[in-house]
């Protein structure tokens, strides 16, 4: 538990549905009115650094800067969480490991394509992307393979962490010694990720809302995209369930958190009940047309 | 028509796939033509397959004698995806399927009453309330139940007398139907009608939760002795409800008719019953357990009120609570610290400063020293506020932490302190402004503040680096000292803007008209926060050549510029201003028009009549909502007819949310 003190200044309703709007607006992230009260603490930061005296000048600062880029960014800073940890729900890496990636390999290798793309969208400071780096290097089986991991997240502070690659004790809650021993060298108390990790991940700037740029990633097999989801509304989950199909490659994987799912939000994805876990599918079409996608 | 054919075959593909592709493929043919196909689609075996169907047909414009079809589809009985799939394309449609429904309401075969009746629930319409009314008495209990419960949905007052005369029927099934109905429509109502139910085991939590509704200050007596009652969701109920009556009335009131009531259960039972009850995952139940907790005062709730500070949802209730208990929660704080985790060690040392606890100075002292940097800095701030002299020595310890927010914490804690020990500040600071640390001599401008030494101040405005002199003109201006105003204008020439709007703003404070010239060369700069810092401050001098160079600028302003020249209007005042802000109101930008509606009502009533009509049918919702505010604030009561009319007309929740508040204000 962080504690701060009571904010100073208070958000009225219409502030606060204002600026709720704005950001939604911004990247889909939804705030209902049971969280004003962190939202309003939150804020208190950025107005008491930028030496604004209410939220509606605030407001006003988002909407009229031409640079409202810049503070959106800090914004979203202070208002994404970001605790997270390696090897988190160990069943779904499983299912990974086990089930998702010898089916695509397979495939591949019919093809000879031996090309594997994940992405980690929302990766925070970088345990995620990392963490598959390491389960596919554990598998010792794609020697000879292209292997690109994109961890990308909306917060600029997060991914400064993630490119730095030193981690805290917290970040180990569930991480066996010999991932550690094998992946990390100690430093001043924290442990660096060792480079042949990091040279399969590459972590970058985005807004899921930002289409364009997603496209620019390029097609994924694989995407992981856990507890990310929870914060939009449906109109924004949507959205952003539908990039991701576009995203993969037909008979890719969308791994979400294990309390996500996409009924109300999409048909698009198949439901794969694999031994280790329940994940979704982009189902083949091949030349079928019809697809609206 | 041969893809059509092949479409309408693949519905009957064994690959789920293939059928829901079929599905979005048969959107581009006319419903005339797919619509067996897709009315077949809407029972298939795969949950994806019927959601694809629905979306389609909640697109289409349905005719009446395809809602019937559609109704029929509820008389499947072997196939309960099909009748949900129905249910849901019927709630969707909305208005359209109104009239079409209305009859079926009355259909022979029960199981279809009830959907529709859910239907109607959903839909909300206000011509279904009599046809819901009316199937109160219908035979089947399901029926009957389920056109009390989409009554309380759609919340009509009309339907209050109906479910009150059935509330004698010796039925708990459909009595908790009622009481729950009454508390969704929440139209007051005589406690004595409610009140016996609450003796009823079963009915008890329905029938607390009805009064927090419905109830006013004759529900109290009813609710206090609730606080009581063995079976904890019943407590709950009694305590959320006592709570939200407490809280829809005045803080007298309340502090007369509900308070003694609670502080006569300080040391009986019922804290222990009430501490039980925030076990629950319901946030809102546990706020009014604590507040409740909070004005009974009784020792036993601090350390649950401590766990509560955790959960950001309930820290200001739980402090509100602990600052409702006074000094007598020294002890237990003092006690708790010790094996207290990191977050309780911080909201401890938080609690000693904001409640101004003596008693603590020992636990503070430890405090300052804690491993987690957010300890030290609670510690720190709250030797400031406690005006603990003793300790500046560890204070300036902590001016070196590696802490940012320690180190920010100590030097507010430092300012505190200077008027009591203004030497020992004195020399801190001096020390810090030589320092080769920016932020040393940032942190050495804000004592200076505290010191109000503006000879200091305006040496730091001349240092190299932006963020020190943008420090020490933001700190002169919170000075407001009238002696500053040559080192002031002085700073409107820094070539960083933040410097400059520091400056500007603070010549609005402090300056007179002798500042004017330069706030009017101001407004050409290149910056347009700048330009807005120079009309708020030129709004504040006033005079002849302010008001012109605003008028000017009000030709091609917009945005935050155009906000800040209206807002430097209403502070000059004066008809041509109160003209000017008229016109503003038929500005495009809703914000220009809440702020000239702002400016226009310190000014009075008199513009409301001319523009009401327009500004309650304004397309923003934040500008209607903004203009019914300000027109119950100038009218007072007489604002009422216009209220009720804008709430008949109203669509968006938060203002009729806001019209109604307003509405019981004033009744």
């Amino acid at each position: 538990m962080i504690f701060s003190a009571e904010s100073e200044i208070s958000m009225s309703d219409e502030e606060f549905r204002l600026i709720r709007d704005l950001i939604h607006s911004h990247c889909g992230i939804f705030f209902d009115h049971d969280t004003k009260y962190l939202l309003e603490k939150r804020l208190c930061k950025r107005l008491a650094l930028l030496r604004i005296g209410s939220f509606r000048e605030y407001y006003h600062f988002l909407k009229y800067n031409r640079g409202s880029d810049h503070e959106l960014s800090d914004l979203m800073d202070v208002l994404t969480t970001n605790e997270t940890y390696f090897f988190r729900e160990s069943f779904q890496l499983k299912a990974f490991t086990d089930e998702i990636i010898p089916e695509i390999k397979a495939r591949k290798e019919k093809i000879g394509d031996r090309e594997l793309r994940i992405w980690s969208a929302g990766c925070s400071t970088g345990e995620e992307p990392y963490t598959i780096a390491m389960l596919l290097l554990d598998m010792q089986c794609f020697n000879d393979w292209r292997i690109e991991i994109v961890g990308t997240d909306i917060s600029h502070r997060v991914l400064h962490h993630a490119r730095k690659a030193v981690y805290g004790r917290s970040s180990f809650r569930t991480t066996q010694s010999y991932h550690v021993r094998r992946y990390f060298t100690e430093q001043d108390e924290c442990f660096r990720i060792a480079d042949q990790v990091k040279r399969l991940v590459t972590v970058s700037h985005l807004n899921l809302f930002d289409e364009n740029r997603v496209v620019l990633l390029g097609k994924m097999d694989v995407i992981f995209c856990r507890n990310v989801i929870i914060y939009f509304d449906q109109i924004a989950k949507k959205r952003v369930v539908e990039t991701f199909y576009k995203t993969l490659r037909e008979g890719g994987y969308l791994l979400l958190g294990h309390a996500e799912s996409l009924l109300n939000t999409s048909t698009a994805f198949a439901l794969r009940h694999l031994k280790n876990d329940m994940v979704y599918q982009r189902p083949y079409t091949g030349e079928k047309s019809g697809s609206r996608l | 028509m041969y893809k059509l054919q092949n479409l309408k075959d693949a519905l009957f593909s064994p690959d789920e796939e293939t059928r829901r592709l079929a599905v979005i493929g048969l959107s581009e043919y006319p419903i005339a033509k797919t619509k067996g196909s897709l009315f077949q689609a809407l029972g298939d075996a795969s949950w994806r397959v019927r959601k694809e169907a629905v979306e389609l047909l909640s697109r289409i414009d349905f005719s009446p004698g395809m809602t019937e079809e559609l109704v029929t589809l509820l008389r499947s009985q072997d196939n309960a995806g099909m009748r949900n799939a129905a249910v849901e394309v019927l709630v969707r449609l909305g208005e359209k399927a109104v009239p079409v429904l209305h009859p079926y309401v009355k259909d022979a075969d029960h199981d279809v009453r009830k959907f529709i009746i859910d239907i109607m629930g959903s839909i909300g319409n206000a011509s279904f309330v009599p046809l819901l009314i009316d199937a109160l008495d219908d035979p089947d209990a399901n029926v009957s139940v389920a056109a009390v419960e989409n009554l309380g949905k759609i919340g009509d007052h009309r339907a209050v007398d109906p479910l009150l005369n059935l509330l004698d029927k010796p039925d708990v099934w459909l009595q908790y139907a009622i009481l729950e109905a009454l508390g969704r429509i929440a139209v007051p109502v005589q406690v004595s009608a409610i009140a016996p139910l609450a003796a009823h085991g079963l009915l008890k939590k329905a029938a607390y939760e009805c009064l927090g509704a419905v109830g006013g200050i004759e529900a109290v007596p009813i609710l206090l002795s609730g606080l009581g009652e063995k079976a904890k969701n019943a407590r709950r109920a009694a305590a959320f409800a006592l709570d939200k009556i407490r809280d829809t009335m005045p803080a007298r009131i309340a502090e007369e008719a509900v308070d003694p009531g609670l502080r006569e259960l300080q040391g009986t039972p019922v804290v222990e019953l009430l501490l039980e009850c925030l076990s629950t995952p319901d946030t809102a139940v546990r706020k009014a357990v604590v507040k409740i907790l909070g004005v009974i005062g009784d020792k036993r709730a601090a350390g649950e009120l401590l766990r509560g500070c955790g959960d950001y949802r309930l820290r200001s209730c739980c402090l509100q609570a602990f600052q409702a208990m006074g000094e007598i929660i020294t002890p237990f704080l003092e006690k708790e610290y010790y094996d207290a985790d990191e977050g309780e060690r911080c909201i401890i040392t938080y609690l000693c400063g904001e409640m101004g606890l003596q008693g603590c100075t020992s636990l503070l002292a430890q405090g300052m020293l804690d491993a987690l940097p957010a300890v030290r800095k609670e510690a720190v701030v709250a030797c400031g506020k406690l005006g603990l002299v003793d300790f500046i020595p560890d204070i300036i310890d902590l001016l070196d932490d590696f802490d940012e927010d320690v180190r920010e914490g100590a030097v507010v804690a430092l300012a505190r302190l200077a008027e009591l020990d203004k030497k020992a500040v004195e020399g801190v600071a001096e020390v810090l402004a030589f320092d080769k640390d920016p932020e040393k001599r940032r942190d050495a401008a804000h004592l200076f503040g505290a010191l109000k030494d503006t000879e200091r101040l305006s040496l730091l405005m001349k240092d190299e680096d932006v963020t020190v002199r943008k420090t020490a003109v933001g700190t002169l201006a919170d000075l407001k000292n009238k002696a500053s105003t040559g080192h002031l204008l002085m700073a409107l020439v820094d070539e960083d803007p933040e410097v400059r709007i520091s400056a500007a703003l603070a010549l609005g404070e402090t300056a007179g008209a002798d500042a004017v010239d330069s706030l009017l060369l101001l407004l050409k700069d290149e910056n347009p926060w700048v330009r807005c810092a120079a009309l708020k401050s030129l709004g504040k001098l006033k005079g002849r050549k302010a008001l012109h160079a605003v008028e000017t600028i009000l030709e091609n302003a917009e945005g935050a510029v155009m906000i800040a020249a209206i807002e430097a209007l209403g502070e000059m005042g004066g008809g041509r201003a109160q003209g000017l802000l008229e016109r503003a109101l038929r500005n495009e930008d809703e914000e220009v028009v809440k702020t000239a509606m702002s400016l226009l009502a310190r000014n009075g009533e008199q513009w409301l009549g001319k523009y009401r009509e327009a500004l309650i049918l304004h397309p923003n919702w934040g500008v209607r909502n903004h203009f019914v505010k300000l027109m119950a604030d100038l009218m007072g009561k007489e604002a009422g007819p216009y209220l009720r009319k804008a709430l008949e007309r109203e669509v968006d929740d938060l203002v009729k949310g806001q019209i109604r508040d307003l509405l019981e204000r004033y009744e």
